[in-house]
């Protein structure tokens, strides 16, 4: 009988708890005060050791370690019931504003996301000059002689360096293309990125530098000679134009840290208060290296840099190499990256318990007929919520339904037209390739729009105009929802700065996405709350596309000062 | 509060506006102040934004109007849905992208990070909610140690790796690069139990791509072996080789002769062979090989090790077969003609292998024993709806036909004396004239990596049908002994190939591991010091 009762008194527990959890995201209290848009992680901070961690063992944490102590964390089995309760199966992110959007920071640069980007910045990305210098033979400084792909370090007349990487031998075309349309991707998106460039070039484009010394097959360290050179390129598969085609990496500015790591903050870096996880622009990442198939997530393809910004030092955080994304791959493409981790449990699992029978999507994959600088980019199969990168990191394994409309906000956000731009860098061969490449990233664009505005409301952008207050339907505006008809309804209610107290009117629905205060304001019990005791006005609205009504979405406005100043989903 | 649809033009003067920057706005129960002397076009709320990306109407100016919605919303304000559509259309045509950097989607946007109306702030993580603590850190505490364990762990990892430690292993574990080499070799399971070796290989012996093996093994069983071999490449699938070879089995098994002997007959002796020879194989055909082959060799059977019991002698005390306590020496001559035509790297799909063979074989001894031998092998890989799901067959049989006037020494007669041929029942544990058997594996991946045909991981149930038999008449479904089991075969994309098979049968359950794949042992020959005997 003691058992029973303990048993019932832990559900009863579990329960309480999660319900507790549901709720759990007490968000700030109100506050009739400027927005923050700025991170303050961009001060002067003395400089972090350089980290180097070894990518095995990273590997096998991210895959096997990590995961499992997920999995068997107690407060996030607990969150998981939570779930069914409106909560999230962890904790919100950390960095978000009033307006549950990203600040500016050393991370992230709120680009076209939050404001119009033209294609023309779109296709320039990160961009300030136009590749390396021509009016110079490129001199080598250093080579990758190892691996499957060789590259170069060279530098051109201006002193710039640059690392050139080839296409994998299978494809010529394909990383190189995949590597700058991507980058261009990101970079728009908000994200920092290196400036990468299509670069072709012939040998008498380069001469060998002085005391450039190589590792040989043999792993023997000696000078680096021009027959080296020959031997190298003639390894690499010509561009059928002549010549040779390759990625062109311009080296950041600053003084490399090493890469930064998914999970935890970096212990050395006072400006890095944030546990990485808990960074809605690293969760929300998964949507977008979803969207552009970018699976080769580990850490070794972040950097941070030390940079110096107007007299300031401090860490600025980048993503780097793109080769692997778009169904390309570093190596050469296949299936089943993008569906698969390398070590993933439950595909192995589901193979041996169907013996074999279960068909993976990937498996039913296939590369798009006549396009040879295509890797396996398609969007039939493709499933937002499911995609999967190399490994499994803390940051995407905390993404959130919140996180995810953040990101698709973003990716919806690109037009036909910036993907088109975007593209063009890519410099395909095929015309029709490039053609391919737009068509499938729109595809999955809107596929993932689709998915997460599902979950959330993509009510947005709310703005105080006169007497109404207007938002925008993302769904709507952006096409996510042929067909279809929407219709709003909103109710009001005064709060106080904690969110509470809230006496809600009866809902009003519109047909357009504005809402009328002048009337809204005059009901009871609005009218009859004092501004000193409820000093904010929520407004809460949602959407209905035929298919009943959305989860709501709250905007706070200062009855005071009549700006908006909270808004939670 | 009143709805607002589209197309409705409300013109009620606006009594509030965040916008006014003289303004003290209120929304209390006072806060009907008058800042602006403007109306709201409601109908404007359809303007702003629709079709940014460009699905219904022209691309470029789509985003120009979006761009410009607010431009176009004051403007409705003052002229009425005329003078909106005057503006959509102008906008459509006119603005300039440029124009669009000033305007941000929230209001509060900033157009720098300077702006009056944008914060700076320092974030940090939330602490972790009381509830939530209460489950965390009472179970953390006690997963503590496996949280150091797998700290641990990582740290010998990257300390490995960090010295290229775990480079160099998994290169001694692959087939090496290079003309000289030494690969180390595991097993577990079956008669030899677990044991391991060494193989001293050189590819370019005398001559580029000459083939020289020198293989040394031992088991904890008694199971002790050393071959050398070589082979000379004489064309596309052709070849020349020759080989001599030991190997001492202390505790080969014995259970009788013939189709219905029992389980609980078991007994033990000692088996050591020697053999030398020379084979010479020729392409005939697309995929067509005749291979001959000739071989001395000599077969001992006599009293096992002391620590297994009980011996032959013991056991079949009344009954010993013939050649127990002796050597039988012989010289043996082999024709066999093949087909070949499997396709795969490492992971076969498709194809197969057949091969007929016939040996004469004439002991130099005192005794008069001679025979004939005969074989036929069919392996087949069918590929099941998936180029790596794969069914693969094995069938065979074997036959000694004899002729001299004394009977064949039992260590020459047929036996399942490998753990590949009724997998589920002990080595040696069916012996005769004649043997058929069948081998079935379903094999489906269930990791695959980049180089999916070369490297990942197999799972197979398998099932395994046979006999040993006399007279042709005595092969019967009755007769036949059936097992079943499962097994996972690994092929790392640089050749390191591993197998663990369990097996089950009525009689025993056995488990194996071998750095070697059941199908491929034919093809092993003189050079990798394949015993000959009895005739494979």
């Amino acid at each position: 009988m003691d058992a029973i009762r303990f048993l019932r008194a832990s559900a009863l527990v579990v329960a309480l708890s999660a319900c507790s959890f549901g709720r759990a995201a007490a968000a700030e209290p109100l506050r009739d005060a400027p927005v923050v848009w700025e991170m303050d992680d961009r001060r002067d901070a003395p400089r972090p050791k350089e980290r180097d961690p070894n990518l095995l063992r990273d590997g096998i944490e991210e895959s096997i370690i990590n995961p499992l102590g997920r999995l068997l964390n107690p407060s996030r089995l607990v969150r998981k019931v939570g779930v069914l309760f409106g909560g999230d199966h962890v904790l919100p992110a950390s960095n978000l504003n009033a307006l549950d959007e990203v600040p500016n920071s050393s991370w992230f640069t709120n680009r076209i996301g939050l404001q119009p980007v033209t294609p023309e910045e779109a296709a320039r990305g990160p961009v300030h000059g136009d590749g390396p210098d021509r009016s110079a033979p490129w001199t080598v400084v250093s080579a990758k002689t190892q691996g499957v792909t060789p590259g170069f370090n060279i530098r051109d007349a201006r002193g710039q360096t640059y690392l050139l990487k080839f296409d994998p031998p299978c494809c010529p075309g394909m990383s190189s293309a995949a590597g700058v349309i991507s980058g261009r991707l990101l970079h728009t998106a908000g994200y920092n990125v290196p400036e990468d460039f299509v670069v072709t070039f012939h040998r008498e484009d380069l001469v060998l530098g002085e005391k450039v010394r190589m590792t040989d097959s043999h792993g023997v360290k000696r000078p680096m000679t021009t027959e080296d050179l020959d031997r190298i390129l003639a390894a690499v598969v010509p561009d059928p134009g002549g010549g040779w085609r390759a990625i062109g990496s311009k080296f950041l500015s600053g003084k490399p840290a090493g890469p930064f790591n998914w999970r935890g903050r970096r212990k050395d870096d006072p400006l890095d208060p944030v546990r990485h996880e808990n960074r809605r622009e690293l969760r929300g990442l998964r949507v977008i290296a979803a969207w552009l198939d970018h699976f080769d997530m580990k850490q070794g393809n972040t950097l941070d840099m030390y940079v110096e910004d107007g007299g300031r030092h401090y860490l600025r955080h980048y993503l780097i190499d793109f080769a692997s994304t778009l169904g390309a791959g570093a190596t050469g493409p296949y299936p089943q990256a993008n569906y698969e981790y390398a070590f993933d449990p439950p595909a192995i699992f589901g193979r041996t318990l169907s013996l074999g029978f279960y068909q993976t999507p990937w498996e039913r994959l296939e590369r798009p007929a006549g396009l040879d600088e295509i890797g396996y980019l398609e969007s039939k199969e493709f499933q937002p919520a499911k995609w999967k990168p190399l490994d499994p990191n803390a940051a995407f394994a905390n993404l959130t339904d919140r996180d995810g409309y953040w990101a698709a906000k973003i990716v919806s956000a690109f037009t036909n037209e910036h993907l088109e731009a975007a593209v063009d860098e890519g410099r395909y061969r095929s015309p029709e390739a490039a053609r391919y490449v737009v068509r499938m990233l729109a595809e999955r664009r809107d596929k993932i729009a689709r998915h997460w505005f599902d979950r959330v409301a993509p009510l947005d952008f709310f703005t105080i105009d006169g007497e109404a207050v207007r938002f925008h339907d993302l769904g709507e505006e952006r096409g996510i929802y042929p067909g279809t008809t929407p219709r709003y309804r909103a109710r009001v209610a005064a709060v106080d700065a904690g969110r509470g107290g809230a006496e809600w009117s009866g809902w009003s629905e519109m047909t357009v996405p504005a809402v009328d205060l002048s009337v809204a304001v005059t009901v009871e019990p609005i009218r009859s709350t004092p501004e000193a005791k409820r000093p904010f006005l929520a407004v809460q609205a949602q959407v209905n596309r035929g298919g009943g009504w959305s989860r709501s979405v709250t905007v706070y406005i200062s009855r005071a000062s009549g700006r908006v100043v909270g808004l939670s989903r | 509060m009143t709805p607002i649809s589209a197309g409705q033009s409300s013109r009620s003067s606006a009594r509030w506006s965040p916008n006014a920057t003289n303004s003290k706005p209120a929304l209390g129960p006072g806060f009907m102040r008058c800042t602006r002397d403007s109306t709201v076009g409601w109908s404007s709320g359809a303007i702003g934004w629709r079709d940014v990306r460009g699905h219904d109407g022209p691309p470029a100016a789509a985003a120009a109007t979006a761009m410009t919605s607010r431009a176009a919303r004051v403007s409705h304000e003052r002229s009425g849905i005329l003078g909106v559509t005057f503006l959509l259309v102008l906008t459509t045509f006119v603005s300039h992208p440029a124009s669009a950097r000033a305007e941000a989607y929230w209001d509060t946007f900033p157009a720098s990070a300077d702006s009056s109306d944008s914060a700076r702030a320092v974030f940090h993580d939330p602490p972790m909610p009381i509830a939530e603590a209460i489950f965390y850190w009472p179970i953390r505490v006690a997963a503590e140690p496996f949280v150091l364990l797998s700290s641990g762990l990582g740290e010998t990892i990257e300390f490995l790796d960090g010295h290229r430690v775990l480079k160099k292993v998994s290169k001694l574990l692959a087939p090496r690069r290079g003309p000289f080499g030494v690969v180390p070799n595991i097993q577990a399971g079956g008669l030899p139990g677990f044991g391991g070796g060494l193989s001293l290989e050189h590819d370019a012996f005398f001559r580029k791509g000459n083939l020289l093996r020198l293989r040394g093994s031992g088991t904890v069983h008694g199971d002790t072996r050393l071959s050398l071999g070589s082979r000379i490449p004489m064309g596309e699938g052709e070849y020349f080789e020759f080989g001599t070879g030991y190997r001492v089995r202390g505790n080969a098994r014995y259970f009788g002769i013939g189709p219905d002997t029992k389980g609980r007959d078991e007994s033990f002796y000692r088996q050591e062979l020697f053999w030398s020879g020379a084979g010479l194989r020729r392409g005939v055909g697309a995929h067509f090989f005749v291979e001959g082959d000739l071989l001395y060799s000599s077969v001992g059977a006599g009293e096992p090790r002391k620590d297994v019991e009980p011996s032959i002698s013991t056991q079949f005390a009344g009954a010993l077969p013939a050649g127990f306590g002796e050597h039988s020496y012989g010289v043996s001559a082999g024709l066999q003609l093949l087909h070949e035509d499997e396709s795969g790297n490492g992971r076969t799909t498709r194809g197969g292998n057949r091969r007929v063979r016939v040996e004469r074989f004439e002991s130099t001894d005192k005794r008069d024993v001679g025979f004939w031998s005969y074989r036929a092998e069919l392996q087949q890989f069918f590929t099941l709806w998936h180029p790596y799901r794969v069914l693969a067959l094995r069938g065979y049989g074997s036959w000694l036909d004899p002729t001299g006037s004394d009977p064949i020494p039992f260590q020459r007669l047929m036996a399942n004396d490998t753990p590949d041929v009724l997998r589920g029942y002990r080595s040696f544990r069916f012996r005769d004239r004649g043997l058929v058997a069948l081998n079935s594996e379903y094999r489906f991946p269930i990791l695959m990596k980049q180089n999916t045909g070369e490297s990942g991981a197999d799972l197979y149930p398998l099932a395994d049908w046979g006999q040993v038999f006399d007279e042709v008449d005595q092969i019967g479904i009755r007769k036949m002994k059936f097992s079943y089991g499962l097994g996972l075969r690994i092929e790392s994309g640089n050749g390191l190939v591993a197998r663990i098979e369990w097996a089950r049968s009525k009689e025993e359950t056995t488990f194996l591991l071998r750095m070697d794949q059941i199908f491929q042992f034919i093809k092993l020959g003189f050079l990798y010091g394949r015993d000959p005997v009895p005739s494979r």
